[in-house]
């Protein structure tokens, strides 16, 4: 059988159809993967190789099978993971150019507006306190978006309740991203996708804005219907 | 620094505190200079400086133009001219966005210090694919006016050129009747035929060419010296345009007034002047865009006018300009990514745009 048939296997449909314990859901090993159980995700950062090459882990995973190399894995200096996730998320039907160039405007802009307030301060601590860096600013913006819990819907006695449950990191990060993303598309009709997304974002950079309050929000309502959290267990 | 002051002492190698284009050397090369905010003003407030390239400058608190080898061979051949000798054409071709509009305004700034009337057209396919109204033109049988375009032009001569014209107090030489009641005589200040131009929409096109046909005049007659910077010239001979007739077939833009005016001025049958051209690719339609060649992008007719003439390329940039320009960016904070200001970044910057200055700054932009 060849390698590519051993890495990959037909569609089965044996984890869809087994029967999953609603309540103890246990993380899923991604049952649509093309891919078999053992095959890793592939490193492709120069600085991690560099250090699994140091540590000796590299002997180690010489003879690991790999998945195949996704084209937005790139060893550029401007490349970061959470924005290429998040062009993902922005991305419909398949343009993934239009995605990114909307993110990399929304970026400029962000920059063009930090650098206005930048270069109007007129002290060196004023200046110290604003930051610049886009990425820098998308990354804390989306941690003050992230929820600590969330809301499932549980039947008991004919009644559905919105019981709390915890939050895998995942979740919390598609949500946040989410959130951010719905937020931007509303819109007049001459404030652009990039524009929008860039206020956004500085807004949830200083805990303030729409998505930061949905997220509060749903903390708060976490927080009335704690009354129901045991019906996690039945 | 925040707002770069011109008198502070210079300790960084990409900057330059030589402000007057006139001094521009070889040893400046790769250098910025910086334009203060009145004279970027006066100059290029009707059009001049690339749309991107402004709003750059204005993020980035100060406009700074690189000087580059291009502009100072250009500041070297006018030092030099011999003035009474037919006035030299000077034609700037490169690739797009590899920095021509940027060098005519820095001549621009050149001619303005060196005391010489601007006639600056910031970018010919305006009128050419964007005309706001064109007019059957009533003097010129067959021809085409562009009169809120000539308003514009009038306008934004008057700003670049206001001060020197007062100085000069130049007068017209020929009678030009407008209508039956309306004339401006011989003898009366060229001011009084740029207000009417600018006022009377429907006369600003003829004004236009009058102007033009009084300032060779006056070249030739030595009472000023005329430096005619054109953007994107090969536009002139676009095989298309936007404006129809009625029987809805195009007007080229050889039947434009404004055009044979601007194609008078720019024939060497006069002295006491320089003519500075730039031609571009994407001046023309996509059809006629395989080579930023002159020859290529002038067309027969266009080259035919031109030649004799002397082409300075506009290449991508040197290594000494690249490091310039990133050097710049992370002065100004525009450049924010720190693995991007290592010499990794900067060699992967190098690759990823080809030295090409547009694409450099395509690619910095959002990170």
């Amino acid at each position: 059988m060849s390698l590519f048939g051993v890495l990959r296997k037909l569609p089965s449909f044996n984890a869809i159809h087994c029967h999953i314990n609603f309540l103890g859901r246990i993380a899923r090993q991604q049952p649509y993967s093309m891919y078999q159980p053992f095959v890793k995700e592939p490193t492709y950062s120069i600085e991690k190789l560099d250090q699994l090459i140091e540590s000796g882990e590299a002997k180690k995973r010489e003879f690991v099978p790999v998945k195949a190399a996704r084209s937005d894995h790139n060893v550029s200096v401007f490349h970061d993971e959470l924005t290429s996730k998040f062009i993902n998320m922005v991305m419909e039907k398949g343009h993934k150019e239009v995605a990114t160039k909307l993110v990399e405007t929304a970026y400029m802009k962000i920059k063009q507006m930090q650098l206005a307030k930048y270069y109007k301060a007129t002290t060196d601590a004023e200046r110290a306190e604003i930051e610049l860096n886009p990425i820098v600013i998308f990354h804390k913006a989306l941690e003050n978006c992230k929820p600590v819990l969330q809301l499932t819907p549980i039947k008991r006695g004919g009644a559905t309740y919105q019981v709390p449950i915890p939050i895998t990191e995942n979740r919390a990060r598609f949500l946040a991203m989410k959130w951010m993303i719905l937020e931007s598309r509303e819109k007049e009709r001459t404030v652009h996708f990039p524009e929008r997304l860039a206020y956004e974002l500085l807004e949830a950079f200083n805990n303030t804005g729409k998505v930061v309050k949905r997220k509060q929000d749903l903390h708060k309502q976490c927080e009335t219907n704690r009354a129901y959290a045991h019906y996690r267990w039945g | 620094m925040i707002r770069f002051s011109p008198t502070e002492t210079i300790t960084n190698t990409f900057r330059t505190n030589e402000l007057d284009p006139i001094n521009h050397r070889k040893d400046h090369d790769g250098r910025f200079y910086s334009i203060s905010q009145s004279v970027k003003k006066q100059l290029f407030s009707g059009g001049g400086l690339p749309k991107e390239y402004k709003e750059l400058s204005e993020t980035l608190n100060g406009l700074s133009i690189m000087v580059r080898k291009p502009a100072i061979e250009l500041i070297t051949y006018l030092n030099k001219t011999n003035f009474d000798a037919p006035v030299n054409r000077y034609v700037l071709y490169g690739k797009t966005g590899s920095g021509k509009s940027v060098s005519l305004a820095h001549i621009l700034h050149y001619g303005s210090n060196a005391g010489m009337v601007l006639v600056h057209v910031p970018w010919v396919p305006n009128w050419v694919r964007f005309p706001k109204g064109c007019t059957p033109s009533v003097i010129h049988p067959n021809k085409y006016d562009h009169p809120i375009e000539s308003v514009e032009w009038l306008r934004h001569f008057s700003t670049q050129n206001g001060p020197l014209m007062q100085k000069l107090e130049l007068k017209t030489t020929e009678t030009y009747a407008w209508s039956k009641r309306e004339m401006t005589a011989v003898g009366s200040p060229l001011s009084e035929l740029i207000d009417l131009g600018m006022n009377r929409a429907k006369h600003a096109t003829d004004c236009v060419s009058a102007l033009l046909c009084e300032l060779k005049k006056a070249a030739l007659s030595k009472r000023c010296r005329v430096l005619v910077v054109i953007d994107g010239f090969n536009s002139f001979f676009s095989p298309k345009s936007r404006v129809r007739r009625e029987d809805k077939s195009i007007v080229l833009p050889t039947e434009f007034v404004l055009t044979d005016a601007f194609l008078s001025l720019t024939r060497n049958d006069w002295n006491n002047g320089a003519i500075v051209v730039s031609v571009d690719a994407s001046a023309h339609p996509s059809e006629l865009r395989e080579s930023p060649l002159p020859r290529y992008q002038l067309g027969k007719q266009g080259f035919e006018h031109l030649d004799p003439f002397i082409p300075i390329e506009v290449p991508n940039y040197s290594e000494k300009e690249f490091h310039s320009q990133i050097d710049y960016y992370v002065e100004r904070n525009w450049l924010q990514q720190p693995k991007a200001r290592t010499e990794r970044g900067r060699a992967e910057l190098s690759f990823t745009s080809g030295n090409h200055p547009l694409s450099l700054m395509k690619l910095v932009a959002p990170y």
